[in-house]
C-alpha cells in the first residue's frame, strides 16, 4: 500500500502545484487522476515516484516497488527494443542475460511487440515506443505502475494500442495510478477516479459516481465542458468564422467526421433567421446520454417563441427540420432554451 | 466566396467557389445579376467547388429560377456534393431544379 | 574525402618550389649609399638595430628572429642587405655563394657578452676573471681560430668537469659558429667558451636551448645561471641583468648578395636528401616527433581525466566547486596557450626542478581539461532529461543511469567535439619551443639554422602534423561510427 500524506509542492516563484494532498493506493486498485491542465496531477505522480521532492508532506511506499511510464516514452534510443527491456534486470538485478531475455520476450509478447524485439526505438511509432516503455517498466517487477499522461503525445489509433495494454494489465490485477486527459478511458479502466483542481483533490470516488453524479460544481463543470463545445454570441456582430472553426475542432476531437457541416448549418440558420438577439446567446454542443449529438441554445431576455415564430423564414425552417431529430423550446426564467437533437439519418461515418 | 460567370453560345455558366453562407450571400446577389439579365437563356449553376450552402444561398438560387421561369429560360444545377444534396433534398430544391451530376 | 584532402596537399607540395623561386630583387646595391633606399634586415634583440636606423634613416628596416631567415630573405631578394656581426661572417659567406660584405661601411661597434642575474655578481666576477685570463694567455684566440679561421677545424671541446653543481647556460642557435645545434648539442664558440669557464670553476655545464624572447625571463626566474648567444649588452637590458665584459668585439657589417635571387639550383629531391638524410637530420625530426607525441598523448589522457572531474564539479559539485570549475574553464580558455605556457614555466614552476617537458605536459593537460570538460558538459546536456528520469524510475542509481543510459548517448556528440579539441592541441604544441623543448617545430628551426633551407623541413614537418591531425580525426570518426546507433 502507498500512503501519500499532506503532500505540498511549491515551485520557485511561488506557484503552488500541490496543496495538502493525501491519497492511499491499495493493492489491485486502478486509480485515474483527472483534472484540467496545470491542476497538479503530473506533479503528484512525479512526487510519488521521487522524481520531484515535495515541499512538505510524505510519500510512504512501504516495500512496494514503483514503476513509471512517461508521456514522452523516454525509451532508451541507443538500445534495441529487447535491450530496453533487459537492461534493468541484467545490470541492476544481476539476472543472467539469457534468462532476462526470455522474460523480456514474454513481456514484449504481452504488449504485442515480440516481432520488434531487435528493432531500434527510432524505427517505432509513438504507440509502439510507449508499449516498450510499459514493458520496460514491467521488467523490474513493480508492485505499482504510475502513468504520467501516457497517451497525450499520441494520435487516436496509437492511443487505442496503449489503452489496450493498460486494460490488459488492469485485468491481471496490476495496481496502477494513471494521470490522464482521456475521460472515457479513465471511466472504463478505473476502480477509483480522483478529480484534482488547483493542486487539491476536489472529488474522488467510483467512476460512475464522479462521472454521472459529481458532487462538486467544479467537477461537474469540468466533466461537462470536457465533452461540450461552448460559444456565445452577444450581438449580430458575432464571429461566425470562429464558431465554425470551433465546431470543426470539436468534431475532429470527438471523431464526428463531417458532422460539422450539419452543426454549422444549424448554427447559421438559427443565428441568421431565428434568434432575436434580445440578449447574449449561449450555444452548447455535446453528446447526450444516448451518444447523440445535441445542442442547447439559451437566448437571454426572451419570452416569445423562437422557432415556432409565425414569420419564420420557410427555407431556413425546412433546413432546421431536416437536420434536427427534435427541437424543443422551453422557457426558464428570463431565458428561452432550445433543446435540439441532431438527426443522424444522414451520417456518413 | 467567388462567382465566375462565363458565356458560351446560348449558355451562361456561373461557377460558385467556396462557402455560400449568409455573410457571402450579399455579394453573391450582386454578382449573379448578369444571370438575371439573361434569364431567357440556359443558365448553368456550377457547384463543383461549392462546399457549403445555407438558406440565404438557396434563396439566391430560387431568385435565379424565378427570373428564368419569367423569361422562358432554363436553370441547371450541376455537380453538387453529398452534403449540399441533403440540403436540396430537405428543402425540396431537388424537385425544383434540374440537377445534373457527372 | 581523405583522398581528396591528400590530393589537395599534393598540389600544394608541387606548387611550393615554383612559388619559392619567383621573387625578384628590388635593386642593385653597389655601395653603402644605395642602402639608403633599400630594405635592410636586422636581428631582433641586437643593439645594432638603433645604430642601423640612425645610419640609414631612409631604409626600410626588417626584423628577423634568426640569421637563417635573414639569409633566406636575402637569397630570395626580399631584402637588399642585412646587418650582422663581422665575427664569423666569413663562414656565412662560404656557406652562401654570392654573398659578400659591403665595403665602405661606417664603423658600428657590436659586442657580445654573457648575461648573469643581478644578484649573482659573484659568478659574473668569476667569468670576467676567467675571460681576462684567456684573453691574456691566447686561449681566446685559439677558440676563435677553431671556429672562425678560414680553415677552421671546429673541433669539439670536451669538458673535464663532470662532478659538482651544474652551471646552467641558456643558448640560442644564432649566428653560425657562435652557437649552432649539432646532433642535439650546442657547439660553437660560445658553448666552448662556457665549457672552458665551467672547467675553470670545476662545474659541469648544462646547456638549455631556448628562443630569444624567453631567454631573459628564464635567467631572471632562475631556470639558468647565465645566457650566451651573441647577447649585446643594451642599456635596457643592463637594468635587468648583469653583463660580463665582452668576449667578442667586432663591427656591424652589411651583407649583400650578388647572385641572382634564386640561389638553389639543386633539384628539390637532391635538396631533400641533403637536408634530411645525408647528415642524419631525420633523426632530429624523429626526436621532435617523439616530444610532440609525448606532450600530446599525455595531455589528452590527463586532460581528459581532469576534464571529467571538472565536468562533475560543474554539474554535481557543491556550489563553490561549480563556481571554481566555471571560473577555471573561462580563464584557461580565455588565455592564449603560449601565455599560459610561459606563465607556468617562468612563474609557477620557475624554481621547481621539473623539466620543461613535464611543465609542458602539465600546462597542456590543464588547458585540454577545460576543453574536454566543456565537450563533456555539452554532450551530456544534449541527452534528453527524460532519460535520467527513466533511469531513476527503473531503480538505477545516478551513476548507473549515467553509465548505462546517458554516457552511450552522449558519446555520439562527445567524440566530434573532442576531435576538434584534440586536433587543436596538436597544433598548439608547436609553440613549446618557447620553453626550450625540441618538438617538431623547434627542430625545424634548428635544421633551418644548419642548412639554410626552410622549404624541406617545413614541408616535412607540416606533412607530419597534418597526418597526425588527420589520424586523430579519422580514428575518432571510426570509433564514433563503431559506437553509433545501429539504426538512425
Amino acid at each position: 500500500m502507498i500512503q501519500v500524506s499532506h503532500l505540498s509542492k511549491e515551485y520557485p516563484g511561488g506557484v503552488k502545484a500541490l496543496r495538502d494532498v493525501s491519497l492511499e493506493i491499495h493493492p489491485g486498485e486502478v486509480i485515474s487522476v483527472i483534472g484540467p491542465s496545470g491542476c497538479g496531477k503530473s506533479t503528484l505522480v512525479r512526487c510519488i515516484e521521487g522524481l520531484e521532492a515535495p515541499t512538505s508532506g510524505t510519500v510512504d511506499t512501504g516495500d512496494s516497488r514503483l514503476g513509471m511510464v512517461f508521456q514522452q516514452f523516454n525509451v532508451f534510443p541507443h538500445l534495441s527494443v529487447l535491450d530496453n527491456v533487459t537492461l534493468g534486470p541484467v545490470k541492476i538485478n544481476r539476472i543472467p542475460k539469457a534468462e532476462a531475455e526470455k522474460k523480456g520476450m514474454d513481456l514484449l509478447r504481452l504488449v504485442g511487440l515480440a516481432e520488434k524485439a531487435q528493432a531500434m526505438p527510432d524505427s517505432l511509432s509513438g504507440g509502439q515506443k510507449q508499449r516498450v516503455g510499459i514493458a520496460r517498466c514491467l521488467s523490474m517487477n513493480p508492485d505499482v505502475l504510475l502513468f504520467d499522461e501516457p497517451t497525450s503525445a499520441l494520435d487516436q489509433t496509437m492511443k487505442t494500442e496503449v489503452f489496450g495494454v493498460i486494460n490488459e494489465l488492469a485485468k491481471q490485477g496490476m495496481t496502477m495510478l494513471i494521470v490522464t486527459h482521456e475521460l472515457e478511458f479513465a471511466r472504463k479502466v478505473s476502480t477509483r477516479v480522483v478529480f484534482m483542481h488547483d493542486g487539491e483533490i476536489c472529488e474522488e470516488g467510483a467512476p460512475e459516481e464522479v462521472f454521472e453524479r459529481p458532487q462538486k460544481t467544479l467537477t461537474r463543470i469540468f466533466i461537462r465542458n470536457r465533452r461540450s463545445l461552448l460559444f456565445q454570441a452577444d450581438s449580430r456582430e458575432y464571429d461566425l468564422y470562429k464558431f465554425n472553426a470551433d465546431i470543426e475542432w470539436f468534431c475532429q476531437r470527438n471523431h464526428l467526421g463531417k458532422k460539422y457541416f450539419t452543426l454549422e448549418l444549424i448554427t447559421e440558420e438559427l443565428l441568421s433567421h431565428f434568434l432575436p438577439f434580445t440578449g447574449p446567446i449561449h450555444f452548447r454542443i455535446f453528446l447526450n446520454e444516448e451518444k447523440k449529438l445535441a445542442m442547447e441554445i439559451e437566448q437571454e431576455n426572451c419570452s416569445s417563441p423562437i422557432v415556432d415564430s409565425p414569420d419564420a423564414d420557410e427555407i431556413a425552417l425546412m433546413i432546421l427540420q431536416g437536420l434536427c431529430a427534435s427541437i424543443q423550446e422551453v422557457q426558464e426564467g428570463d431565458s428561452r432554451f432550445l433543446h435540439i437533437v441532431v438527426n443522424d439519418v444522414y451520417d456518413q461515418d | 466566396m467567388e462567382v465566375k460567370i462565363t458565356e458560351q453560345g446560348g449558355t451562361m455558366t456561373a461557377a460558385f467557389i467556396g462557402r455560400l453562407d449568409t455573410p457571402a450571400s450579399l455579394d453573391v446577389t450582386r454578382e449573379v445579376q448578369p444571370l438575371l439579365d439573361h434569364a431567357d437563356r440556359t443558365l448553368v449553376l456550377d457547384c463543383k467547388d461549392l462546399t457549403y450552402i445555407s438558406s440565404s444561398g438557396l434563396r439566391i438560387f430560387l431568385t435565379i429560377r424565378k427570373a428564368a421561369a419569367a423569361k422562358g429560360g432554363k436553370v441547371i444545377v450541376q455537380d453538387i456534393c453529398d452534403d449540399i444534396r441533403q440540403v436540396f433534398m430537405m428543402t425540396g430544391f431537388l424537385n425544383l431544379f434540374e440537377v445534373r451530376n457527372g | 574525402m581523405a583522398r581528396r584532402t591528400l590530393f589537395r596537399l599534393l598540389c600544394l607540395l608541387l606548387l611550393l618550389p615554383v612559388v619559392s623561386c619567383s621573387a625578384d630583387r628590388q635593386q642593385e646595391i653597389r655601395d653603402f649609399g644605395d642602402l639608403e633606399r633599400g630594405n635592410v634586415g636586422v636581428l631582433t634583440g641586437r643593439s645594432n638595430d638603433t645604430a642601423v636606423r640612425e645610419l640609414l634613416p631612409g631604409a626600410d628596416i626588417y626584423y628577423f628572429e634568426d640569421l637563417v631567415s635573414m639569409c633566406m630573405s636575402l637569397q630570395r631578394g626580399h631584402i637588399d642587405a642585412f646587418a650582422c656581426m663581422e665575427t664569423g661572417v666569413d663562414v656565412l659567406l662560404q656557406r652562401n655563394p654570392g654573398f659578400r660584405v659591403l665595403d665602405g661601411t661606417p664603423e658600428i661597434p657590436d659586442t657580445a657578452a654573457v648575461a648573469f642575474r643581478k644578484d649573482n655578481a659573484l659568478l659574473a666576477g668569476q667569468f670576467n676573471a676567467f675571460l681576462r685570463d684567456i684573453l691574456a694567455d691566447g686561449t681566446m684566440d685559439d677558440i676563435r681560430a677553431n671556429w672562425f679561421a678560414p680553415d677552421a677545424a671546429g673541433a669539439h671541446y670536451h669538458q673535464h668537469a663532470t662532478e659538482g653543481e651544474p652551471l646552467r647556460v641558456g643558448i640560442e642557435a644564432g649566428q653560425t659558429f657562435f652557437t649552432v645545434i649539432y646532433e642535439g648539442e650546442g657547439v660553437g664558440l660560445e658553448p666552448e667558451l662556457m665549457m672552458r669557464f665551467g672547467d675553470a670553476l670545476g662545474r659541469p655545464v648544462k646547456f638549455v636551448e631556448m628562443t630569444n624572447p624567453g631567454m631573459i625571463p628564464a635567467l631572471l626566474s632562475g631556470k639558468v645561471d647565465a645566457l650566451v648567444s651573441a647577447i649585446n649588452p643594451t642599456l635596457s637590458r643592463s637594468n635587468r641583468v648583469l653583463f660580463s665584459a665582452p668576449y667578442d668585439i667586432s663591427n656591424v657589417c652589411f651583407v649583400v648578395s650578388d647572385a641572382a635571387p634564386v640561389l638553389r639550383r639543386t633539384s628539390f629531391w637532391e635538396k631533400t636528401r641533403e637536408t634530411l638524410i645525408s647528415e642524419g637530420r631525420y633523426e632530429l625530426i624523429l626526436e621532435g616527433l617523439k616530444n610532440t607525441l609525448i606532450i600530446t598523448l599525455l595531455s589528452v589522457i590527463f586532460g581528459f581525466l581532469l576534464g571529467c572531474l571538472l565536468c562533475w564539479m560543474k554539474r554535481r559539485g557543491p556550489r563553490w566547486m561549480e563556481a571554481f570549475a566555471h571560473g577555471y574553464c573561462e580563464i584557461v580558455e580565455g588565455i592564449p596557450i603560449v601565455v599560459l605556457l610561459l606563465f607556468m614555466f617562468y612563474v609557477v614552476f620557475a624554481t621547481s626542478p621539473l623539466t620543461a617537458l613535464v611543465v609542458a605536459v602539465i600546462t597542456y593537460s590543464l588547458h585540454f581539461a577545460a576543453g574536454a570538460a566543456e565537450c563533456l558538459e555539452r554532450s551530456i546536456e544534449a541527452v534528453d532529461k527524460g532519460q535520467w528520469e527513466a533511469g531513476k524510475a527503473l531503480g538505477f542509481s545516478r551513476f548507473e543511469t549515467f553509465r548505462y543510459v546517458i554516457a552511450p548517448q552522449a558519446l555520439k556528440d562527445f567524440l566530434p567535439l573532442l576531435k576538434g579539441k584534440a586536433v587543436g592541441l596538436i597544433e598548439n604544441t608547436s609553440i613549446v619551443g618557447f620553453i626550450a623543448i625540441e618538438d617538431m617545430t623547434k627542430v625545424t628551426d634548428i635544421i633551418r639554422s644548419q642548412t639554410y633551407d626552410s622549404l624541406v623541413p617545413l614541408l616535412v614537418v607540416g606533412l607530419i602534423y597534418f597526418l597526425i591531425a588527420r589520424g586523430i580525426s579519422v580514428g575518432l570518426d571510426k570509433l564514433g561510427d563503431h559506437l553509433n546507433f545501429k539504426v538512425k
